[in-house]
């Protein structure tokens, strides 16, 4: 799934066991909401901001998210 | 209740950041007792502490980790000691430490130690931080929610310490009930019956993460191993579902609750984080702003260390010539002061490098900067084979390889830890410099280019170039290593917060204590075993060198003085160790370097600061000139048959570079064998950095000469 910067989302599922095993860990639920603040330097991570916390994730790893923007 | 020869173990337990070493400080203080030196054997910290007369208990602070399912060996070391038992670690009590802006993730992880059925209480620290922002958090309520004591603390102002003293006694005293968790499934409840009596456990949740990790825990045996293979294979019992399903349910039992007294943000309002954040991660100005830190590191390390380093080197080089002008001249003073001293002294001045190294580098830790970096530059090392962490290695590097090493096990990727683990000590670290500076003299003369000085761009230089070969070596390896499992970045970006200057405080006595105990301990060793090698050799030729020097000084006519030094430096050819050198002088002759300088090569093996050391130790010995710096001997040295200096810019040359690349250290071949398993990678990197050292002096060499 491609996201934009700026806009929030609502996580629906995963599309990766194994990195969703590593998600979840870190507070990435279904239903939760997360923002995507700015990418790297050189493109290839991700900041966002998730229940007021900071994380950053590879595209590859954000990629394995499946939300739905949420206005 | 604990029998009397154990001690009371206390684990310290949280998700990476939330304040778990800082409680560990709070605890114990600046005068702890730390059992192991971190940095050099450590998978955690242990300390001896004292709660009252009655009471010492073990306090071990475990690396943080976000659940018992572990990432990385650092997380592995959490999982692996509290599925087991009979681990020696294995403690009687769990501090679990929990930041309350993470509140619902944290909740994960003591989800998870509730059902091992070990006493815990619960520390929640940053309370300054939740007063200064008028929040609120009702810790009634979350003590119900978990069913544990829940202390409310702050790692800065630390009023209530005596609180989490009177919790840990009552712990001692009586197993407080904690509540259960999680209720296994059947299919887990099956697994678990079904190898209950080979396995050794203390609750049905511990047994199935004995389970869980069968593939990789080390003190499961192979037969049981494979039968626990099997029986997934057949049963399709598939641990990373059920892994993810128990996750899941465990949000499920605390989330609703959680989220009612979890503080809140002021809606949309910017933090001060995400304040500092738009700047410092800004694509354009980070790496810009990294570039600045780097310099002024650099800056700090070679202009403000000057100073006292000059202080320290002069200070010594008085008490050896105090010791030798106050006290009769038997072979105690003569190890004290040309053999103890010079030794000590060549380690010793870098004293004030590596403290204002490990400052700043401690300073940028605990501030929250260092992930940061890893955010920014993680996509940029993965196109040299490694991961985003592996900048912290190599800025760490800058200082020593040693601890450099040990933290990329914060690394899940073995492929792009390895790589990181074989080209940190390409980086330029302390120990370096003495030698660097020493020899920078001899390489470049003083004057100034522009506004730089020559020697200082000299040293930037060499600084440069280890930082291109590691970037280089990387990039070969890349396409030699083969690749095992998947990479991750996922970190977590701390909030921005004001240090707490206890924490720098310990984390640089720790490192500089480790550096000066270990390098002080080889280098004592060396310099009183070379101070008897040079100054005693075969009897016989001992004496014919003196015999052949004053006859030589005779047909010369040299003066009183300079007979003495000729003498001194024959005796010297013939020590011990002058044979040793002589020796190994066909292989380093086509480099430029004689047998002395042989000598400091084989004993700068040990730790390349050694080097240093060595000379002071070898030109005390070979001369009668006393009280003079190292330098001054060596700029004076010369081939007394020929009436050459030893010391031109081609040697000088080759032995600089043969310094920025050679892996002249014991103890990082040490940590490497230990943290790859193996003796086949600390070899391959002893020969592939010799190669490029051997290389290049010989090409410098013969290009200046
Ligand atoms: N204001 C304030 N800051 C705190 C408190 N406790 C910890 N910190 C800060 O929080 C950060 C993380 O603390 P650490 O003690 O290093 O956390 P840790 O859990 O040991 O982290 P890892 O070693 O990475 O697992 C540091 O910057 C501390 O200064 C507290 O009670 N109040």
């Amino acid at each position: 799934m491609i996201f934009e910067i700026g806009k929030t989302y609502k996580i629906k599922g995963f599309n990766d066991d194994e990195i969703a095993g590593k998600l979840l860990t870190l507070g990435f639920l279904p239903e939760t909401s997360f923002l995507f603040v700015r990418k790297s330097p050189f493109g290839g991570a991700y900041y966002f901001e998730l229940n007021g916390t900071k994380i950053a994730l590879r595209k590859e790893e954000a990629h394995a998210i499946v939300a739905e923007e949420r206005f | 209740m604990s029998p009397i020869t154990n001690t009371y173990k206390v684990a310290l337990i949280g998700n990476p950041n939330s304040g778990k070493t800082s409680l560990f400080n709070s605890l114990t203080g600046l005068h702890q007792h730390v059992a192991n030196f971190p940095g050099v054997t450590v998978d955690k910290k242990i300390a001896k502490y004292q709660i009252d007369k009655n009471l010492t208990i073990e306090l071990i602070d475990f690396p943080g980790t976000y659940s018992l399912y572990p990432n990385s060996d650092d997380e592995k070391v959490v999982a692996e000691i509290l599925s087991n038992p009979v681990n020696d670690d294995y403690p009687d009590s769990i501090i679990y430490v929990m930041d309350p802006f993470a509140l619902k993730r944290e909740m994960l992880l003591l989800s998870q130690l509730k059902d091992l059925d070990i006493p815990i209480i619960v520390v929640l620290t940053m309370k300054d931080l939740i007063e200064k922002r008028n929040l609120k958090i009702d810790i009634e309520k979350l003590e119900k929610i978990i069913g544990t004591k829940v202390i409310f603390f702050s790692n800065k102002a630390k009023t209530n310490l005596n609180e989490i003293r009177e919790a840990i006694k009552e712990l001692e005293k009586g197993k407080p009930k904690i509540p259960r968790s999680y209720i296994l499934k059947d299919e887990e409840k099956k697994i678990v019956e079904n190898f209950k009596d080979r396995l050794n456990f203390n609750s049905d949740y511990q047994a199935l993460l004995q389970i869980h990790h069968s593939d990789w825990l080390r003190y499961q045996n192979k037969d049981l191993k494979k039968e626990i293979e099997k029986y997934k294979i057949e049963n399709n019992f598939k641990s990373l579902s059920y892994r993810i399903n128990e996750t899941l349910d465990r949000y499920q039992l605390f989330s609703r609750d959680i989220d009612k007294i979890s503080p809140k943000k002021h809606n949309k309002q910017d933090t001060i984080t995400d304040k500092i954040d738009k700047v410092i991660t800004n694509r354009v100005f980070g790496p810009i702003i990294f570039f600045v830190v780097m310099l002024l590191l650099f800056q700090a390390i070679f202009s403000w260390a000057e100073l006292p380093m000059e202080l320290l080197e002069n200070g010594f080089s008085l008490l050896s010539g105090y010791i030798r002008d106050n006290f009769t001249n038997t072979w105690i003073t003569g190890l004290l002061a040309d053999g103890i001293i010079p030794g000590l002294a060549g380690v010793l001045v870098f004293i004030p490098q590596i403290f204002l190294l490990f400052l700043i580098i401690g300073i940028l830790e605990e501030i929250g900067y260092m992930s940061r970096v890893v955010y920014m530059f993680d996509d940029l090392m993965k196109r040299f084979g490694m991961n985003g962490r592996s900048i912290i290695a190599l800025i760490s590097g800058g200082a020593c390889a040693v601890p450099a090493i040990m933290s990329t096990r914060t690394i899940n990727n073995w492929k792009e830890r390895l790589i990181t683990i074989m080209v940190t000590p390409l980086v330029s670290c302390s120990a370096r410099i003495p030698v660097y500076t020493l020899l920078v003299v001899f390489a470049v003369p003083d004057k100034d280019i522009g506004i730089f000085n020559a020697r200082g761009l000299a040293l930037m230089g060499l600084y440069i170039l280890g930082i291109l070969m590691t970037l280089i070596s990387s990039v070969v390896l890349k396409y030699i290593i083969k690749s095992k499992g998947r990479s991750y970045l996922m970190i977590t970006l701390p909030e921005y917060k004001r240090p707490i200057l206890k924490n720098i405080a310990i984390f640089v006595k720790e490192k500089v204590g480790a550096f000066v105990y270990v390098a002080g301990k080889i280098i004592l060793i060396v310099s009183i075993i070379l101070w008897f090698a040079a100054s005693y050799g075969p009897s016989g030729a001992m004496n014919t060198a003196k015999a052949d020097a004053i006859e030589l000084s005779k047909d010369k006519h040299f003066n009183d003085a300079q007979m003495a030094n000729l003498i001194a430096s024959e005796q010297l050819e013939h020590s011990y160790i002058g044979i040793l050198g002589k020796t190994i002088e066909p292989v380093i002759k086509p480099l430029g370097f004689d047998w002395k300088i042989g000598i400091a090569l084989i004993t700068s093996f040990a730790a390349r600061e050694v080097f240093v050391g060595t000379l002071a130790t070898i030109y005390s010995v070979g001369t009668t000139d006393d009280g003079m710096k190292v330098s001054e001997q060596m700029a004076k040295d010369v081939n007394i048959k020929t009436g050459e200096k030893t010391y031109n810019q081609a040697v000088a040359w080759s032995l600089l570079l043969f310094y920025v690349f050679a892996l002249q250290c014991m103890s990082t071949i040490a940590v490497v064998r230990k943290e790859t398993n193996s003796w086949k990678w600390p070899i391959i990197q002893f020969l592939y950095m010799g190669a490029l050292a051997y290389l290049s002096s010989f090409a410098i060499y013969n290009i200046l000469s």
